[in-house]
């Protein structure tokens, strides 16, 4: 039996095999696009047509320029919104960073346990968001867990969920437990990514575990800190759930997040063209944000 | 080459972004035709809010209906209450709302407006125009379901405020127990005497947080004193005047903004840590599911609406309503159906059933439901106010309740409160 060797790819000039390349290529990004056009694309071009519009669900949009953008400098509802937002952004996102980073450094050296402990910490970040808010409406409530820690150091119950000025902060709490576990793994793995040689060096030269964290894990570990810290932003801003789901906004608009307040807008007013200028700016604030982060925190290099 | 495709793909993009909207925003008129001979037919979708109490009402009328006219097919769908609004709203935007739905009767002026709606066929309900309709129902009632002059649903589910009040916490705190409050004064004067020295027991509280339950204690309270919420035309927000302000430090003065519970006023009612509570003829079901001690008559009971000393009465209403989307290519059949669900002996049961009260003609004689809360609503019928009819009424609930959420957390003077609702409502209006 002999073997015969058949050339993997016909025989065709240079500019036919580029053709042929590409037609193959394109072929196969076809799905990816008409999903990116239909379900990304189309969407963004109306929401930014219709956030110059007056769109009540009635009738064809009516041209309005920029006054949805003007009627949003004066409407105290959406200041309201914004001040919560950017509270609940610092409050979620510090802590979950922090947090997080202390669990990960540990938790990404070697050790019997670590691998377990790792999964561990990720369940709260596999759990649908719509459980999670209602098992901890049920951990805030009046006889819940909440109030029964805080009672064993002798602190009165508190009503988590119907006080304006503990509101926002239970929601807080929640959303860094729900997140914690993914940011950790995500840190662990750009820990476990650092060149060990770098730390050697440290030790060799007597530097302690603080000035070793200082001066060489956090500027190492600068841009795995620059993913999680977009996320997190991002992920806060667009937060809809959770005060939808525990405390739809209140008491007295304490929790009444951007997106909540753009879903009020859209389906509750039902004026699509302000919700869309709302989501426009929203967007726009998230973009500038994580801009600031790249130009703050890129240059680093993990590992 | 690249070019050409970026400008076909943003050709593309608008193209479908302007069909998409199109899609949207359009509609067939609908051929309203009366059949000849007057006999419902046709395939219609029905979409409703769902108790287990008006399921057992509903469901062997529907199919007892579908016998009667065999050449009718209804396909109920039961929504969650507080998900109807979003539904329909995405129906309609999508061209394809159901043929007949339950809808809250405040909302029939936006929904009107926008034209959505399909006006009642008198035909279709055995009477010759509206006006004959019109004297079938309770007045007030069905005439809350009109915009711009026309009719556009029949009234289910009225509901006239009472003062519920607990009489163990008033024989507990030395009050006499068959002697509720009259006055809105009184009521603070109780409430003091109700208010426990650590504040977690208080007399009156309100159902804070819900747009509905807050425009219908403030109007009360506004209106009573001589204020109003909106100018009559309603194109006015009117609410930071002497009678506003006073309105809202005296919602501000009563209750504990911060006592906690799921179901909020309703839930501290039956708790009992709320002595008493504005509420509808629903509650007197409600409470006693919430906690089976809650005996009516016994441990809890209703009385009129109070009003200020020497002010005018107000009695604070809503009604729940039927009606048929303008895109409905079967509304006689659509409100034939509704004609059958409306009739006496179908109201009496339902009320007895399922404690949903039809307004039809003589509602205060249907058997059903306790004689005394049906004399209170009969009594309070002539002052029934339905609150500002406005087709922006959501809008106007929202910046109500977050001006008076906003007193009664202490987070704002009624004054302040009373301006940035004027304000909120200068952009709406």
């Amino acid at each position: 039996m002999s073997l015969r060797l058949v050339p993997p790819v016909a025989q065709v000039s240079g500019k036919g095999q580029r053709w042929a390349e590409a037609r193959t290529g394109g072929l196969l990004a076809l799905p990816a696009a008409v999903y990116f056009l239909v379900f990304w694309l189309v969407p963004f071009v109306a929401a930014v047509y219709l956030s110059f519009t007056s769109y009540d669900f009635a009738g064809t949009p009516e041209w309005t320029g920029l006054d949805n953008y003007r009627r949003m400098l004066g409407d105290p509802g959406f200041w309201n919104s914004a001040r919560v937002t950017a509270a609940y952004t610092i409050g979620s996102v510090v802590p979950s960073i922090v947090l997080g980073l202390a669990i990960a450094v540990p938790l990404s050296k070697p050790g019997r346990y670590n691998a377990f402990l790792r999964g561990l910490v990720m369940i709260p970040a596999a759990m649908p968001l719509v459980a999670t808010s209602m098992v901890w409406s049920v951990i805030f409530a009046d006889k819940g867990l909440a109030n029964a820690l805080i009672g064993l150091v002798g602190v009165e119950p508190k009503p988590w969920l119907t006080d304006e000025g503990l509101a926002l902060w239970a929601l807080v709490i929640m959303t860094t437990w729900k997140h914690l576990g993914l940011f950790v793994i995500i840190l662990t793995a750009g820990l476990q990514g650092l060149p060990l040689s770098v730390f050697e060096a440290a030790a060799l030269d007597g530097a302690g575990p603080i000035r070793v964290f200082y001066r060489i894990t956090l500027p190492l570990l600068r841009r795995t800190l620059l993913f999680v810290l977009v996320i997190a932003v991002v992920g806060a801003m667009q937060s809809f759930v959770p005060a939808f789901l525990l405390t739809k906004g209140g008491p007295a608009g304490a929790t009444e997040v951007l997106p909540l307040y753009l879903w009020a807008t859209g389906f509750g007013f039902e004026r699509m063209g302000y919700a869309s200028a709302i989501a426009m700016v929203l967007l726009v604030a998230m973009l500038a944000l994580s801009l600031v982060q790249f130009r703050v925190l890129r240059g680093g290099e993990d590992g | 080459m690249s070019m050409m495709t970026r400008r076909n793909l943003l050709k593309t993009a608008a193209l479908t972004t302007a069909s998409g909207l199109l899609a949207a925003c359009g509609s067939a008129d609908p051929v309203a035709t009366v059949p000849a001979d007057g006999v419902p037919r046709g395939k219609i979708s029905v979409w409703l809010h769902q108790t287990k109490a008006y399921d057992a009402v509903f469901t062997p009328l529907l199919r007892s209906y579908m016998q009667e006219f065999g050449g009718v097919d209804i396909t109920p769908l039961y929504v969650p209450v507080d998900k109807l609004d979003a539904k329909l709203l995405t129906a309609f935007a999508g061209d394809v709302p159901p043929d007949l739905f339950r809808i809250g009767g405040w909302t029939i002026p936006g929904h009107a407006r926008k034209g959505r709606l399909a006006p009642i066929i008198p035909k279709a309900m055995g009477v010759a125009d509206e006006k004959a309709l019109v004297q079938d129902y309770d007045e007030h009632a069905i005439s809350s379901l009109s915009y711009e002059g026309r009719l556009y649903g029949v009234p289910t589910d009225y509901e006239i405020c009472y003062l519920y009040y607990r009489k163990d916490r008033f024989a507990a705190a030395g009050l006499d127990p068959d002697k509720p409050p009259t006055t809105w004064e009184e009521v603070a004067e109780y409430s003091k005497r109700l208010t426990s020295a650590d504040g977690k027991k208080v007399g009156l509280q309100w159902i804070l947080g819900n747009p509905q339950w807050t425009l219908m204690q403030l109007l009360a309270l506004v209106k009573g004193k001589g204020g109003t919420i909106l100018s009559p035309d309603a194109g006015k927000a009117t609410l930071a005047t002497d009678a506003g302000v006073e309105a809202l430090r005296y919602y501000g003065s009563l209750g504990n903004a911060k006592l906690s519970n799921p179901l909020s006023g309703f839930g501290l009612f039956a708790t009992g840590e709320a002595a008493m509570l504005v509420s509808g003829l629903f509650a007197m079901d409600l409470f006693p599911s919430l906690n089976p001690k809650l005996t009516f008559g016994d441990v809890f009971d209703i009385a009129p609406m109070p009003r200020w000393d020497a002010g005018k009465p107000v009695a604070p209403a809503y009604t729940w309503g039927w009606a048929v989307a303008k895109q409905s290519k079967l509304p006689y059949t659509a409100w034939h159906f509704v004609d059958y669900l409306q009739r006496q002996d179908v109201a009496a049961k339902q009320l007895k059933d399922a404690s949903i009260l039809t307004p039809v003609k003589g509602w205060e004689k249907l058997p059903g439901a306790d004689q005394k809360a049906l004399d209170i609503m009969a009594a309070a019928a002539p002052y029934a106010d339905f609150g500002p009819q406005t087709p922006v009424w959501n809008e106007m609930a929202k910046a109500l309740t977050d001006a008076a959420d906003a007193v009664a957390f202490g987070k704002k003077t009624p004054e302040q409160a009373a301006a940035d609702f004027d304000q909120a409502m200068r952009m709406t209006l």
